[in-house]
């Protein structure tokens, strides 16, 4: 059965539509990527997924739990992580804070997780006490990234992580992400670094218009001559 | 001269207790909260209720401590008015502010709510308690002679004490415990604070709690330092709100080295003007020093 199952939602912002019957899945483990252009809906996907946003049509299914419309201080308790694009940190807290409230609800294990996450991310360990406003932008990204693994989630959703980030950070974040997807925590990525992130995914959707477009095995969607054309910048 | 310094860290740091709990409000709920003034006036005279009008008829006697104006039951009577303010700001808040912010009202009109807020609670004040001046204690105390040809009365040097402790122990709040840092990371980013699963609705009543019980015993402070009047908290507004963005706005620091400035400044300023330009005092230093740094001294972009 699917870690997570969108079924038929639409959803937006007050009078505004942009979803319209969207469906789709994540299955325990995977790393899925939704790509398309702008304003295709696929922050807005995972804002509804996240309960930031109430879908006024469908259901959201979470571990065979019906999650559609519950608050993200119940839905972090059930697994679900979130990472939005931007603001995504708390810039005057220290690192070692920011991970302290990415745990906020959690009230055991939480020294032991610290520790597996510094042993996953050292850079972290050495600046734990630095105020994450004065880190780079490669370093906030990964503050961004563990705040969101502190709770152990079993599906992770990120909003853009490699956005505004040098080539050679974009790399490390993908390499990292691929790392926690193989410590068994499911995926669900919106990207505009399509390549890799398909890359690095199982599966795929293709959004346009607010609806899914096309679904596949990730490698089908590399080669596949009308997404390489729109989505991935006409080469191989 | 240099008494003069030190009353101004006398009345700063007064100033620098309401002006702490006016910052973090703003930093959580992002309003001007114009009744801030008005909880401290509450605060006194809660203080004033018990200590003087209630408690002494119930045969509740007063032990004197040293060499101060009041004892162990004005001290109670301080903390059950600090109970009691909170109280009645979560009140508010349940009554007037949640409503506003159910319907996502902008932050004009939860100040003007504030100032409406703000006059009910003074007209209150004025209905029980009338318009005249009110004292804790009648008998004068001797002031020590310091050196520097300071003179200290015992209830100054307990104001000194009492706002040092409170400091102390919101900053251990703030800094070491995880509600602390959970009010922290809210007034940073409360989008994310809500995604890491915080419940928002909790440390906004927290916030009311230290907010409008700092302001109860600075409240209390110019009570036992000066006199009651119902103005009394209303006429603190200005310098609260000085002593905020000359700290920088949202900065808890800020908010004390501002206040603690800005009363040294205003008391030195009656060296050579008269005392009614105190507050024009006040402000000439907080527009010199925004030219120099336009976010105060503690704050961030």
């Amino acid at each position: 059965m699917a870690l997570l199952d969108v079924g038929h939602i639409s959803s937006g912002y007050g009078e505004m539509s942009i979803l319209h019957d969207v469906s789709m899945r994540v299955e325990p483990g995977e790393a899925v990527t939704l790509i398309g252009p702008n304003g295709a809906g696929k922050s807005t996907l995972l804002r509804t997924i996240f309960g930031l946003l109430t879908p006024t049509q469908g259901q959201i299914r979470f571990d065979a739990t019906d999650i559609t419309g519950m608050i993200p201080p119940l839905l972090v308790r059930r697994g679900l992580s979130y990472v939005p694009q931007v603001d995504n940190v708390f810039p005057s807290l220290t690192v070692q804070e920011n991970l302290e409230m990415g745990a906020f609800v959690r009230h055991d294990g939480f020294e032991q997780r610290l520790e597996e996450m510094y042993t996953f991310f050292p850079t972290l360990r050495l600046k734990r006490k630095q105020r994450v406003g004065s880190l780079s932008g490669g370093e906030r990204q990964m503050v961004a990234m563990v705040r969101a693994l502190m709770l152990d989630p079993r599906l992770l959703l990120l909003d853009e992580p490699s956005a505004g980030l040098a080539p050679r950070l974009v790399g490390m974040v993908f390499e990292k992400l691929a790392e926690i997807n193989q410590t068994g925590v499911a995926l669900l990525i919106v990207e505009q670094n399509t390549r890799e992130a398909l890359r690095l995914s199982h599966r795929g959707y293709v959004m346009a218009g607010g609806q899914v477009r096309l679904a596949g095995e990730s490698s089908q969607l590399l080669h596949n001559e009308e997404v390489g054309r729109l989505y991935l910048g006409g080469r191989r | 001269m240099t008494e003069l310094i030190v009353y101004g860290v006398v009345l700063g740091s007064i100033i620098a207790l309401g002006a702490i709990g006016l910052t973090l409000l703003y930093g959580i709920l992002r309003f001007a909260h114009f009744a801030h003034g008005d909880l401290m006036t509450l605060g006194a005279y809660v203080v004033l209720l018990l200590n003087v009008q209630l408690l002494p008829g119930l045969g509740i006697p007063e032990f004197k401590l040293g060499s101060l104006s009041f004892g162990g039951r004005m001290l109670g009577a301080l903390v059950i008015s600090m109970g009691v303010t909170a109280a009645v700001a979560l009140l508010i808040d349940r009554l007037l502010y949640r409503p506003l912010r159910a319907r996502h009202s902008s932050p004009i009109i939860f100040a003007m709510a504030s100032l409406g807020m703000a006059f009910i609670i003074r007209s209150l004040i004025y209905i029980i308690w009338g318009p005249q001046f009110w004292f804790y204690a009648q008998d004068l105390r001797p002031a020590w002679e310091l050196p520097l040809e300071v003179r200290l009365r015992p209830d100054q040097v307990f104001i000194l004490v009492l706002v040092l402790v409170l400091v102390v122990l919101l900053y251990v709040f703030l800094q070491r415990t995880k509600l602390g840092k959970a009010m922290r990371a809210t007034a940073d980013n409360p989008q994310l604070a809500w995604v890491c699963g915080i419940d928002t609705s909790r440390v906004i009543a927290w916030t009311w709690i230290l907010g409008a019980a700092l302001a109860a015993a600075a409240g209390v402070l110019y009570g036992v330092d000066a006199q009651l009047r119902p103005d009394m908290g209303w006429s603190f507004l200005l310098p609260l709100f000085a002593a905020v963005v000359l700290g920088g706005i949202g900065s808890p620091l800020g908010a004390l080295v501002g206040g603690l400035i800005l009363g040294v400044v205003q008391q030195v300023s009656t060296a050579f003007l008269l005392p009614t330009y105190k507050p024009a005092v006040a402000f000439l230093v907080l527009i010199l020093l925004l030219f120099i740094r336009p976010r105060g001294l503690f704050g961030s972009a």
